[in-house]
């Protein structure tokens, strides 16, 4: 059984993440990282964790949960860090280098299930579970895999299908007469491979964190109900609300699922030219988010009149003229109106705190259930980084035994190779191989 | 008449069986359409060849015949891709067709409990959903429990030569026909395929000195394990290479109409791999030229089989694409080539014990299976013999995994999958490839083959003494380790290696491309003291151990989900969760494990988790 890893709180929220990992192997990743002998079981002991380098990543609590006395009855041990993307990105990644992998969707409950660790009931609650995160993750992947992502992924596995099949028609077909100068095309192909594999891993390393899922950015004025607004759609009591002006500083990001979308939802600071400095980080992160976003909600308010701010964040908005979706929303319809422009007021959904956020939210929807159609993104998850990171390693390995003429070595590692990227594709059959060494190629007595 | 085991067919898979059978002492009957083709090779004169080649060793390692067959009448050896790496070395072997096929004869009719009968088996007898017996066409009735049918392309066999139609089973025999519609009538489903093969010439009407000459290795090994290699010296023939060129390519393009493959007469499904030339011209136009091997048939060479020109295409052609190649322009055709269509079972009715799953106590083996070649043939031969003897002991059945042997891809392959064309073994098709090994078949299946009784105690023992010998040469290398010491460095100077940079282990160094046996054995007095085959197995096993311990998980993981068995009786469409999709799938192949439900195109990680969920929580409710 191998050791599974995975951040086990939402992503990028709340003051502490936690890590957790179940199998065999995790007490021994958890001494590596700690650089402590042992851990008491369920002792909650404060330790340093360090990666490879020997560099501090972070002060952590460690929670030791010896099999089978946890919730997987394997081996568990979490991690409390500090909360936010990056402390537990590292961790996490300083976890999967040391051996473990990235856990399926509700992996952690099925090993729970099959060690008898939940009864029959919750049982099958989580094979719901295992087949909605599936859609899920099958949907976002779709809605990815129509835009570059797919055409780059099936580019190289096509390749490198190919490229096996020709080796592995070398191979069981000694004594046909198969073209000579091939095996250096060969190497020129994986070459390339190589180099498009390395340049796509490094730019989505870059922006790792910043495209996952569709963003969608809520902007106006102080005080007009934004966070009042997300909180609806999150159904879930986050931002601090306040009838002070301001009182959001920063911008908050909470994921939520609408339709069939992941989407993050970032509730900004009151845009307006500040000259308090921290409102003015909150400002410029709220342009930033507008930028990013791929729909934005305008709101204003009705008990108020449209005045200079209104008028700055609309034209902000209009300078992206139709490459950004809007959507308008008045705030505070119950109130005594006196909102005056007209021409917003016409589009706008109207909303007060006891509905209009439904109507949002399947405006959301619309939006994105068309957009989806041709979004373009690069690779936004720790698994697709990690099937292309092994594909490219897979291929370096291959090369080098293809030129030292170890045939059935390079043979083995370009079938890795194709293993690792079709995981963020679709499944790898041997037979596949087969009908390209027959298609390409004329074989047989 | 009452019988233990009856084998229906004698040909490469029958013939294996029936040996079991008749060596693990049960009473056996070999029903056979004609009695002096027993061993006869329909097709070319040659055992083994790449993967085929691991077939026949693993087969030898078990116990089986054909490995000694081949030593004793081979009239030519090579290993195949010498010059790559062992795990993808494959041996080779023409034969005297005639010599085999006699000595296959005779050995069978020398057999002790082991009786053949030449009549044609038309009719199962089946009593509770089990086998009972055999009606022939002469209404004899043969009784018992366990029935092997080896029936190869005998199955409703049509041969094609041109227009030329004809039921046959092979050129000149009966086919058997009303044996198909008793096995349809048991509720099997059948299918229909096609293989062909080549035309034979006269060989003094062959110009040889326009061909490039083809030889034995200088330094010819036996196929079996069993083979003493010290007085291994056979007589060798060599083979010869021609080639087919634009002419021949027009002729044969401009006689497409009269080809039965593209008229319509064949409707079976060829195989891919082993196309007709019609049909290699059709769909590969570009080529300018193709391979063809001129093989001696037997010793005399009176007879050449020109193996690449697979066709079916009507005589006159046959004849003149013949004449429009170098060294061939005088050919005389003794027997030309044909096209043959036969019925099949479909071996997805079959279990890993090569039983079919609705008729207890039937079995079937080879071509019936949708196989091609005589290698697979006699490879599942082999196993539905040890397998039908097994249950009549009331054991379990012998069932290799995908990492312990061909054989074991071979059958997990046609049970789970099942083919739709004649299916080839290839390396490829095996994913443990770097394990499967020729050179270690003996290791990997000789202690199977002494349990049940088919190999003797003194092979038993050089395998014993081979695997130990390779264990103690291989913990001797991990557990020695160089460092760059000025010292090492002449050392491995000395030996004719690069020097190191770091501490490595011996096994690191001896994994080494340039490593031979001659600088191992310089390396410890003890290895240099062990037997040639267990300092192979060191080099070899030294060379791949990284990437097998890579593998290991994956083996691991295939391991745990075998062991998860899908209770019979599971009903599919009652798990909440499945796609209708998956569900269709699975109640058509009917995976006795989670292993084989994972390996059904189309099944999805999640499917196979809550799949797994869903069979645990079935136990739990018992």
């Amino acid at each position: 059984m191998d050791t599974i890893a995975a951040i086990a709180t939402s992503h990028g929220v709340g003051s502490i993440a936690v890590i957790r990992l179940s199998g065999p192997n995790s007490l021994d990743i958890a001494k590596k990282l700690s650089h402590k002998d042992n851990f008491t079981p369920r002792h909650a002991t404060l330790s340093s964790l360090y990666d490879d380098a020997n560099d501090l990543i972070d002060e952590s609590l460690v929670i030791y949960f010896q099999a089978p006395r946890s919730f997987t009855a394997e081996d568990v041990i979490e991690f409390q860090c500090h909360g936010g993307i990056v402390v537990a990105d590292l961790i996490l990644s300083e976890v999967l280098k040391h051996g473990a992998r990235l856990a399926q969707p509700g992996e952690f409950s099925k090993r729970a299930f099959l060690n008898g660790r939940i009864d029959l009931t919750e049982a099958e609650a989580i094979a719901k579970l295992i087949e909605t995160k599936s859609i899920d993750a099958a949907k976002i992947l779709t809605r990815q895999m129509k835009g570059e992502v797919k055409e780059f992924v099936e580019n190289i596995r096509e390749s490198l299908v190919e490229i096996l099949a020709f080796v592995e028609v070398n191979i069981d077909y000694a004594e046909e007469d198969l073209p000579q100068n091939l095996m250096d095309q060969i190497k020129d192909k994986l070459d390339n491979l190589r180099i498009e594999l390395k340049k796509t891993y490094d730019s989505s390393k870059r922006r790792e964190g910043l495209i996952e899922g569709f963003k969608v950015a809520i902007v106006g004025k102080p005080n007009v109900g934004k966070s009042s607004l997300l909180n609806a759609l999150l159904n879930y009591d986050r931002a601090i609300i306040s009838d002070i002006a301001g009182t959001t500083r920063d911008t908050i990001e909470e994921e939520v699922r609408i339709g069939t979308h992941l989407i993050k939802i970032v509730d900004t600071a009151g845009i307006r030219e500040a000259n308090d400095t921290i409102e003015k980080i909150g400002i410029e992160r709220s342009k930033t988010a507008i930028e990013e976003s791929d729909i934005v909600i305008s709101m204003y308010d009705n008990s108020r009149v449209f005045d200079e701010e209104d008028a700055q964040i609309l034209s902000l908005l209009q300078s992206y003229g139709n490459d950004k979706a809007i959507l308008h929303v008045i705030n505070k319809s119950d109130l005594d109106s006196k909102f005056h422009n007209v021409m917003i007021a016409e589009k706008a959904i109207k909303l007060n705190c006891k509905f209009g956020a439904e109507t949002i939210a399947l405006e959301i929807e619309k939006i994105l259930d068309k957009s989806s159609l041709d979004e373009t993104l690069l690779l936004t998850s720790k698994r697709q980084m990690e099937a292309v990171e092994n594909t490219y390693s897979s291929i370096e390995m291959s090369i080098e035994l293809l030129s030292e003429g170890e045939l059935e070595l390079f043979a083995f590692n370009l079938n890795e190779a194709i293993m690792s990227i079709s995981s963020i594709s679709r499944n790898f059959a041997r037979t596949e191989i087969l009908d390209k060494m027959f298609g390409s190629f004329c074989l047989g007595k | 008449m009452k019988y233990d085991v009856i084998v229906v067919g004698g040909g490469h898979a029958g013939i294996e069986a029936a040996l079991v059978s008749a060596r693990l002492g049960k009473k056996t009957l070999l029903i056979t359409i004609l009695a002096e083709q027993i061993g006869a090779t329909s097709c070319n004169p040659a055992v083994g060849g790449l993967a085929k080649g691991h077939l026949v060793k693993e087969l030898d390692a078990l116990g089986g015949q054909m490995g000694l067959a081949t030593d004793i009448n081979g009239i030519q050896y090579r290993i195949l891709n010498q010059s790559k790496g062992p795990a993808v070395r494959g041996s080779r072997a023409q034969i005297d067709m005639d010599k085999y096929r006699v000595y296959m004869k005779n050995l069978v009719l020398n057999s002790e409990n082991l009786d053949v009968a030449q009549e044609i088996a038309e009719e199962i007898i089946t009593k509770d959903g089990a086998v009972t017996g055999i009606i022939t066409h002469l209404k004899n009735h043969y009784h018992a429990k366990k029935i092997i049918l080896t029936t190869g392309t005998f199955l409703k066999g049509l041969i094609h030569i041109g227009e030329y139609k004809q039921e046959a089973g092979r050129v000149g025999e009966f086919a058997a026909v009303n044996l198909s519609d008793s096995l349809k009538s048991l509720g099997l489903d059948m299918g229909r395929l096609k293989t062909g093969t080549c035309p034979r010439v006269d060989g003094k009407s062959i110009d040889f000195s326009k061909m490039e000459i083809q030889p034995g290795d200088e330094d010819p090994m036996p196929f079996s394990f069993r083979t003493e290699k010290s007085t291994f010296k056979p007589h060798q023939l060599p083979c010869y290479i021609a080639y087919t060129n634009e002419n021949t390519h027009n002729i044969i393009e401009g006689n497409f109409h009269r080809a039965p493959l593209f008229t319509g007469q064949i409707e079976g499904t060829g195989p891919r791999y082993c196309p007709s030339i019609e049909d290699k011209i059709n769909r590969f136009r570009d080529k300018d030229r193709h391979h063809l091997f001129v093989e001696p048939q037997t010793e005399e060479a009176t007879e050449y089989y020109i193996n690449g020109l697979s066709t079916s295409l009507p005589p006159d052609t046959q004849l003149s694409m013949l004449h429009s190649i170098s060294g061939l322009e005088n050919a005389k055709i003794v027997r030309y080539g044909y096209a043959i269509e036969y019925d099949y079972v479909n071996p997805t009715e079959l279990t890993h014990a090569l039983e079919t799953k609705k008729v207890n106590g039937l079995y079937c083996a080879g071509q019936i299976n949708g196989t091609t070649g005589y290698e697979e043939a006699a490879a599942q031969g082999l196993m539905a013999g040890i397998n039908a003897i097994l249950s009549l002991n009331d054991e379990e059945p012998l069932i290799f995994r995908r990492d312990e042997a061909y054989i074991g891809v071979l059958i997990d392959d046609l049970v789970t999958k099942g083919t739709k064309e004649p299916y080839r073994m290839f390396t490829s098709r095996a994913e443990y490839r770097l394990l499967l090994r020729e050179d270690n078949a003996d290791i990997r299946l000789t202690p199977y083959g002494y349990k049940i009784g088919l190999i003797d105690e003194k092979t038993h023992k050089k395998v014993v003494q081979k695997i130990d010998e390779t264990k103690r040469g291989l913990e001797y290398l991990e557990e020695t380790f160089l460092t760059p010491s000025k010292e090492n460095i002449a050392y491995l100077e000395e030996l004719g290696e690069d020097k190191i940079t770091d501490k490595v282990s011996l096994q690191k160094i001896v994994a080494r491309k340039t490593f031979t046996i001659e600088k191992l054995e310089k390396l410890s007095e003890e290895i240099a003291s062990f037997t040639p085959e267990a300092k192979e197995q060191i080099l070899v096993e030294a060379k791949y151990k990284n990437y097998i311990e890579k593998q290991k998980n994956q083996i691991d993981h295939m391991k745990e989900m075998i062991n998860i068995k899908i209770p019979p009786m599971m009903d599919f469409s009652e798990i909440s969760g499945l796609s209708n999709e998956v569900v269709e799938k699975l109640q058509k192949f009917t995976p006795p494990t989670l292993f084989a439900a994972s390996e059904i195109s189309g099944m999805t990680p999640a499917a196979i988790d809550i799949l797994h969920i869903y069979i645990k929580m079935h136990h739990r409710r018992k």
